[in-house]
């Protein structure tokens, strides 16, 4: 049964390979002489020759204008290219055409990006690729076309590209080949590096070379850090085999490889993984280098060979291969490379300080004209509570700054990259904020661009973002940078500061590259005045004029190598916050809402509990050329604000109002709370211990002020605390029994929300099963964990309110 | 014979006095435990209950009851024992001065003492506390 099957696919396999050669050795199409359908074609005679696939019909023609479509038969054209050219060369005073038929898919399977083929190893062009690999590897060398027609057509199309490359670095066959094949494609599985950019026709031997440059590989996505880095090298044809000492890794910093291991070593191929310990990497930095050296490597000097270094590493899911590159080694006599990788790992700053250079070159503002440092106080609002113990509210309004601007400004240069270079977008990056683990709330990019006629970005958008303040595919146009603040928007920050940079662009000048400009008009303010010079170097307007910046975002730089301006940015927050009571909400046009507080304008995105200190609102300049790798040009202005977060820090001097400090108590309390907790007897919540020595009570002021109030009213706050204390046998406010089933319940939903007590469920979103939400208007609110639904957990409220938490309000 | 009997007595009274002792060491640890524990709950509770909108308003260190007794609950589950049921109870909260008290009762669970006879104990604490200012006015 079994040889019974082989037999039929033995038939099978020979039907095919039979009805193949039939049809490759007979062409589809043919010459018609005189033309065909009317139409005119003179040659004396034609030949055909026969490649697999591909037919080359070469003929002299006598005609002054051949066309050769019109001599070719209305035949079976589906499935075939057809490419007409001049051989170059003519026979009596009369052109030499060839026409060229060539099967259509053949010529249109490149594999642009091999890394594909990793994951998808099974596509045709990866087998293809998988197939031509193996033969570069010497497992099949081909040396004749005769080893071609044992293959499949697709193979063999691919094989005969193939044999361009080979033939390309050096071959002996080249001038065979050139004369037998007439039509080339460049077939290169290491697409990207290939330093033989395919002709139509090859005219050049390259003589022995060198190894490429190999650029150094960046790992970027911090996700990744701690994972197994990957490098795969290929080696082949090695006179001798590696030593597995004489591989090894170096680091610029000691101690952050955490593992160096060799997985693979044959004669063919190198395999390493490498992993880093985040933990290791200084704070201070954010890029690091390992570099993998390898010992001199010899080749074998008979046979061609490729040889290449495939780099990727794996994704914190481990299945993907976010990064690939390989590099094809060119073939030298007798050739001993040092090899090394440089990989280059980068990754956020870890440990920012206030004064910290996060990126070079930083150039900081000149205090005098270009940087206004905002202080701000208070979190989420710019004002200052800055008296103590006066029983009048109102009088504690003290300040409120209104806007808080920051702005900065400084000359800046952009190099134009030749003047054909489209450069579509110079791109300014701000950082509001500070790092994240200083707590602020969150960042906000914007970004504003030049941009020039003709690059990738759209240069209308990027104008009307500059005219409008409109964020216009601000994140397309930064979606090659690196975000160094992390990624993640907030709805609120994002409504507060849309509108509110300003960034303008004022002295603009030009440096011309020594070429004349078409026009005058384009640069020169009011359409009049000529440059003075032409001459490389700055480039003025006669007669006095400007040269205009008021267009300067749609201009096509023909002649201009380098603008210099000066650059100002303004950045106001002028929108009203609100708050609310109980809840500590916040957003925006609550206007006469009951229970809102309007903060006052100009309040900024920070976290309650961010630490008195100095922010730094960053404004980063980048380029990004299109078509161009991102350049190292890069400035870093820093301006600063300063946050008093009076919550964490407290003094009562400001407005004159001497207070001390209580007993055991610091004043040097940030980040520590300006108030602490004291366990009570309630007959005596401030004892004798509290008393000084000439018999005033040390109260603390806010209890002060609430006895103040309570006397107002005509009750003893401290003899009604008193009353109370011998209670424990009446009706509790709340009873909260919780089983040991509620343990496990409660304890689950603290892990849901990672442990923050400080988010509670007292909030106007959470609704509960008897339809209302939130806090009503007298203040009664409600939680959405201590309910009914909570297994194990049961809450009860004296009064009217079962099963859920309610508070009497404002009390 | 009657010698024999004594030792009996004897065995008997021995089994007795180690069931009280390990029911009084159980009482006391946990009442200790709940102690401490509400203690640290209560203050950190207290932190987490202040109003800040109040206090950026007019300076008043406030509290809000429900988050409060909702942040308690969480923190006291928390660290609590998994196999008791707890009881707490909360009298007299003032959100304005920072003011509360709680008690706590804990079944001790049961113990057999001889002959299938059992007993249960209810442990009992209670606590007040009060967030004050570092201030205070000459």
């Amino acid at each position: 049964m079994k040889n019974k099957t082989i037999k039929i696919l033995a038939c099978l396999f020979g039907f095919f390979a039979f009805f193949d050669n039939i049809s490759a050795a007979n062409p589809p199409i043919t010459l018609e002489k005189g033309g065909y359908a009317g139409h005119n074609c003179a040659f004396e005679n034609y030949r055909v020759y026969k490649g697999q696939s591909i037919y080359t019909f070469k003929y002299v023609t006598t005609d002054s204008n051949p066309r050769s479509a019109f001599c070719l038969s209305p035949g079976a054209k589906a499935g075939w290219s057809i490419t007409s050219k001049n051989s170059g060369y003519t026979k009596n005073g009369n052109q030499c055409k060839q026409v060229v038929l060539s099967k259509k898919n053949w010529a249109t399977k490149t594999i642009s990006d091999f890394s594909s083929c990793i994951n998808n190893p099974k596509t045709f062009e990866c087998v293809t690729a998988s197939i031509i690999e193996s033969i570069a590897n010497g497992k099949t060398y081909i040396n004749d076309k005769s080893t071609y027609v044992k293959m499949s057509n697709l193979i063999r199309t691919a094989a005969n590209k193939y044999a361009y490359k080979e033939f390309a670095q050096g071959s002996d066959k080249l001038k065979a080949f050139n004369e037998n094949i007439s039509a080339y494609e460049h077939y290169d599985p290491t697409s990207g590096i290939s330093a033989n950019t395919p002709s139509s026709k090859i005219t050049k031997i390259e003589g022995n070379s060198t190894i490429f440059n190999i650029p150094s590989f960046k790992m970027t996505d911090n996700a990744n850090l701690g994972n197994v880095i990957n490098v795969e090298i290929a080696l082949t044809n090695l006179e001798n085999p590696l030593n597995k000492n004489d591989i090894s890794v170096v680091s610029e910093v000691d101690g952050i490889v955490q593992r160096f291991e060799i997985t693979s070593l044959t004669q063919t191929e190198l395999k390493v993984a490498i992993t880093i310990n985040p933990d290791a990497l200084p704070k201070e930095k954010t890029s690091y280098g390992i570099t993998i050296k390898l010992p001199e490597i010899e080749y074998k000097t008979d046979t061609k060979k490729i040889d290449k270094i495939y780099i990727y590493y794996l994704t914190s899911g481990g299945s993907k291969h976010q990064k690939y590159m390989s590099y094809t080694l060119k073939d030298g006599t007798n050739g001993k490379h040092q090899l090394s990788q440089l990989i280059q790992i980068q990754r956020d700053c870890q440990d920012c300080k206030a004064n910290q250079e996060i990126k070079k070159p930083v150039k900081e503002c000149e205090k005098d004209k270009d940087m206004t440092t905002v202080d701000i106080t208070e979190p989420s609002l710019c004002s200052v509570i800055s008296k103590c113990g006066t029983p009048d509210k109102t009088n504690k309004y003290v300040k409120t700054i209104g806007t808080c601007n920051v702005y900065c400004s400084d000359e800046i240069s952009f190099d134009l990259f030749g003047k054909n270079s489209a450069v579509a977008g110079r791109v300014m990056q701000y950082n509001i904020g500070g790092p994240n683990n200083l707590g602020v709330l969150n960042v906000k990019r914007s970004c504003a661009a030049i941009a020039k006629n003709g690059g990738t970005c759209d240069t209308k958008e990027v104008k009307d973002y500059l005219s409008n303040m409109k964020p216009i595919n601000c994140d397309s146009l930064l979606k090659n940078l690196d975000y160094s603040q992390g990624e993640d928007y907030n709805t609120f920050i994002k409504q507060i500061l849309d509108k509110s940079i300003e960034n303008t662009f004022t002295n603009v000048s030009f440096f011309g590259d020594g070429s004349c400009p078409t026009s005058y008009d384009e640069y020169c303010a009011s359409n009049s005045g000529n440059l003075n010079t032409c001459s490389e170097g700055e480039m003025k307007c006669e007669n006095g004029k400007n040269i205009s910046q008021s267009d300067i975002n749609n201009q096509t730089f023909t002649n201009i190598t380098k603008i210099v301006m000066e650059t100002s940015i303004n950045i106001t927050q002028t929108k009203n916050i609100y708050q609310k009571a109980y809840t500590d909400i916040i957003d925006l046009d609550k206007a006469g809402n009951s229970n809102w507080y309007d903060l006052g304008a100009g309040a900024w995105p920070i976290k309650n509990d961010m630490k008195t200190g100095k922010y730094k609102i960053g404004i980063i300049y980048r380029c990004l050329g299109a078509g161009e790798e991102l350049q190292d040009e890069e400035f870093e202005y820093s301006c600063e604000y300063n946050v008093k977060n009076y919550s964490t820090i407290f003094t009562c001097d400001d407005e004159g109002i001497t207070c001390f400090i209580s007993k055991g108590q610091s004043s040097d309390s940030n980040p520590e709370l300006a108030f602490f907790y004291r366990t009570v007897d309630l007959t005596r919540v401030f004892p004798d211990s509290r008393t000084t020595d000439d018999g005033n009570v040390i109260i603390g002021v806010n209890w002060q002020e609430a006895i103040d109030k309570y006397n107002a009213n005509g009750i003893d706050l401290l003899k009604q605390v008193g009353e109370n204390a011998n209670n424990w046998a009446g009706t509790p406010e709340y009873t909260v029994t919780i089983t040991p089933t509620g343990v496990k319940t409660l304890r689950k939903y603290n892990d849901s929300v990672n442990g923050d007590y400080q988010n509670n469920t007292i909030t106007d979103d959470k609704c509960l099963n008897d339809g209302t939400c939130g806090c009503d208007s007298n203040g009664y609110c409600k939680s959405s964990v201590l309910n009914s639904n909570m297994d194990g957990v049961t809450v009860n409220k004296a009064g009217t309110y079962k099963n859920n938490i309610y508070t009497g309000g404002n009390n | 014979m009657k010698e024999t009997y004594w030792g009996y007595l004897i065995f008997a009274l021995g089994v007795f006095v180690l069931v009280i002792m390990i029911a009084m060491q159980n009482l006391s640890t946990t009442q200790e435990e709940d102690y401490y524990l509400a203690q640290e709950i209560m203050q950190s509770s207290m932190i987490d209950a202040v109003d800040y909108t109040a206090y950026r308003k007019n300076g008043d260190i406030r509290i809000i009851k429900e988050k409060f007794v909702e942040s308690f609950a969480r923190r006291f589950a928390e660290n609590a024992s998994k196999d008791t049921t707890y009881k707490i109870e909360f009298y007299n909260i003032y959100e304005y001065p920072p003011l509360a008290s709680i008690k706590i009762s804990t079944a001790s669970g049961d113990v057999t003492i001889a002959s299938g006879n059992s007993a249960s104990f209810s442990v009992i604490n209670t606590l007040s506390g009060t967030l004050e200012s570092k201030f205070y006015r000459n």
